[in-house]
């Protein structure tokens, strides 16, 4: 298992070497970065009127510019029981990378960062404002005992109504269905998915008995190629409602296997 | 007859069912997230992978408890006795249910006599044969249930020609031991065969006859029965109750006690193989479904 000082500094490696990693808000604001031109609306600032588009149109054009303030950066852990596990690495401490990644990109840029762990009923907050901070927070997930954790799914809603606008990500394996109708109208959400290849398809070819790390209630499982096909489409059926779910609320959403590169991933999903 | 040779094995059936929910096998554990999804795939596999397990077990115990049938074969009946039983089925014996409960009485005595061929002769008026000497016993006894009184008449009784009647089936016969039983509540009163006659048949033949005289003392000749008993070597009885009848022929019975077992043999014919083979059919099937590493490729 990697130390949390071994994760940043692989972080700061992969954020420093790759211009990529830099962000760039999708929300409407007064940043430099235009946009498009648009019908001037009642409430729009009159400094933005672009005269000479609205002199070839003969009405009222305006500039609209991407944000590019300092925005608030809520990176939410879901910590569930299920995240021990990994068959290459354990997925908590996938986790941990991912967290590390977005969290140094993300104070790099200067912007407000919060990363939050919900976990049972109860939410640890960790204000993320240098280094030491984010090192602090990754040695805290890295050490935090996952068995006897469930989810709540209520708690992540009830948190971000609360929050000022933001760029949410929620990272976790999501085998609990949460609600995101209610946050996703106001805040951009990217859901990152965390799950390790033997999950999805258990071809371990033995007989095993296995422990939900949840309540250590027990299952005798004989585990053929046949019944971890069944058990992967079982899964890929629940995965794909959660899909629509995301798509019907335009949630960017990606997959991190614990033997992917976590950059390369992270760059894909939220290019 | 169908049995098992150790039917005490089968209890282990119970405890191979109580095994298949408390004793097993501690296999490698490990947390897995998600399981509860895993419960509804699994489940159907389960009950197949335990069924399978049980049944193999209950074969297995089954061969164990050594199904077979048994069979009686008598290879050499010269040293097994061969009896005659000769009833009077005359008027008076349906006086005070008499006959029917000399019926009883043979039946139980020739239930006892195992190993040994009986014939069966009524008289009455006149003396029949009802089944020559034979190893059948079911046979004899449902005869025997189907004669009533006045199946030979009424009126008269023809001991002296059941007698000479009953000697003749000893003929051909190879046995040492030959016994006649014969029973009677009256006196001979035709003259269709003499005494001495009969007496004679019944000595060249070697036939011991034991004379049973039953009721009252005066309806029967017991001088006549007892030179019968005596001249044959054998002994006569006489009994005026069911009680007295029932001693008469257990004394007999004790009297001329056959070698059992001698010369009687059991043919057993095993099943074993049957269960085992199908125990291996299943135990097959159990590990196909377990989908071995072989399978598994």
């Amino acid at each position: 298992m990697m130390s949390a000082q071994e994760i940043l500094l692989r972080v700061k490696k992969n954020v420093f070497t790759q211009k990529s990693a830099e962000h760039l808000s999708k929300m409407r604001g007064d940043g430099l970065d235009f946009c498009e031109i648009r019908p001037y609306q009642a409430g729009d600032d009159i400094r933005k009127i672009n005269f000479s588009a609205s002199g070839k149109t003969g009405e009222l054009q305006t500039n609209v510019f991407n944000e590019d303030r300092q925005i608030n950066v809520v990176i939410c852990v879901m910590l569930s029981s299920s995240l021990h596990f990994g068959s290459v690495r354990l997925k908590n401490e996938l986790i941990a990378e991912i967290v590390a990644h977005l969290a140094y990109s993300s104070i790099q840029q200067k912007n407000q960062t919060k990363l939050v762990f919900f976990f049972n009923n109860e939410q640890q907050v960790f204000q993320l404002d240098n280094m030491g901070s984010l090192l602090v927070a990754t040695e805290a997930l890295l050490n935090f005992d996952l068995l006897k954790i469930q989810i709540n799914p209520e708690a992540l809603s009830t948190y971000l109504v609360q929050q000022a606008k933001s760029l949410v990500f929620v990272i976790g394996d999501f085998y609990q269905s949460i609600d995101y109708s209610m946050i996703a109208h106001k805040n951009q959400i990217n859901a990152i998915l965390v799950r390790d290849p033997l999950e999805e398809l258990p071809l371990f070819g033995t007989e095993l008995s296995l422990k939900n790390a949840q309540n250590n209630s027990n299952i005798e499982v004989n585990f053929d190629k046949k019944l971890a096909k069944k058990y992967q489409s079982q899964l890929k059926i629940e995965d794909d409602k959660r899909y629509l779910h995301f798509a019907q609320h335009k949630i960017n959403v990606g997959k991190i296997y614990t033997n992917d590169d976590v950059f390369v991933k992270l760059s894909q999903i939220l290019k | 007859m169908f049995s098992f040779e150790y039917p005490y094995v089968l209890a282990s059936i119970i405890v191979a069912f109580i095994c298949l929910f408390f004793c097993q096998e501690k296999k490698l554990s490990i947390y897995f997230p998600h399981s509860e999804g895993l419960k509804t795939v699994v489940k159907s596999k389960q009950l197949l992978s335990n069924a399978l397990k049980f049944l193999t077990l209950s074969l297995v115990i089954v061969a164990l408890a050594s199904p077979v049938t048994t069979k009686d074969i008598i290879l050499d009946n010269s040293e097994g006795y061969e009896i005659s039983l000769i009833l009077d089925a005359s008027g008076s014996m349906q006086q005070n249910n008499k006959f029917s409960i000399v019926k009883e009485i043979v039946v139980e005595f020739i239930k006892q006599r195992k190993t040994d061929k009986l014939a069966l002769s009524i008289f009455a008026d006149f003396a029949y044969t009802a089944i020559p000497l034979t190893y059948d016993k079911k046979s004899i006894i449902k005869i025997l249930s189907h004669i009533e009184v006045g199946v030979a008449g009424k009126q008269k009784t023809a001991l002296y020609e059941a007698l000479f009647l009953s000697s003749k089936l000893f003929k051909d016969s190879q046995s040492k031991e030959k016994i006649a039983i014969l029973l009677t509540d009256g006196k001979n009163n035709t003259d269709s065969v003499p005494l001495e006659v009969a007496i004679k048949r019944a000595k060249s033949n070697k036939i011991k006859v034991y004379t049973i005289a039953i009721g009252n003392a005066r309806d029967f000749n017991a001088e006549v029965l007892r030179e019968i008993a005596q001249e044959t070597g054998a002994e006569f009885f006489s009994a005026n109750s069911a009680q007295g009848i029932k001693d008469i022929y257990a004394q007999i019975n004790q009297l001329e006690k056959s070698k059992i077992n001698i010369n009687k043999y059991e043919k057993k014919t095993y099943y074993f193989h049957y269960p085992l083979s199908l125990a291996l059919i299943l135990l097959f099937l159990y590990f196909w479904q377990r989908n071995t590493w072989i399978l598994n490729k």
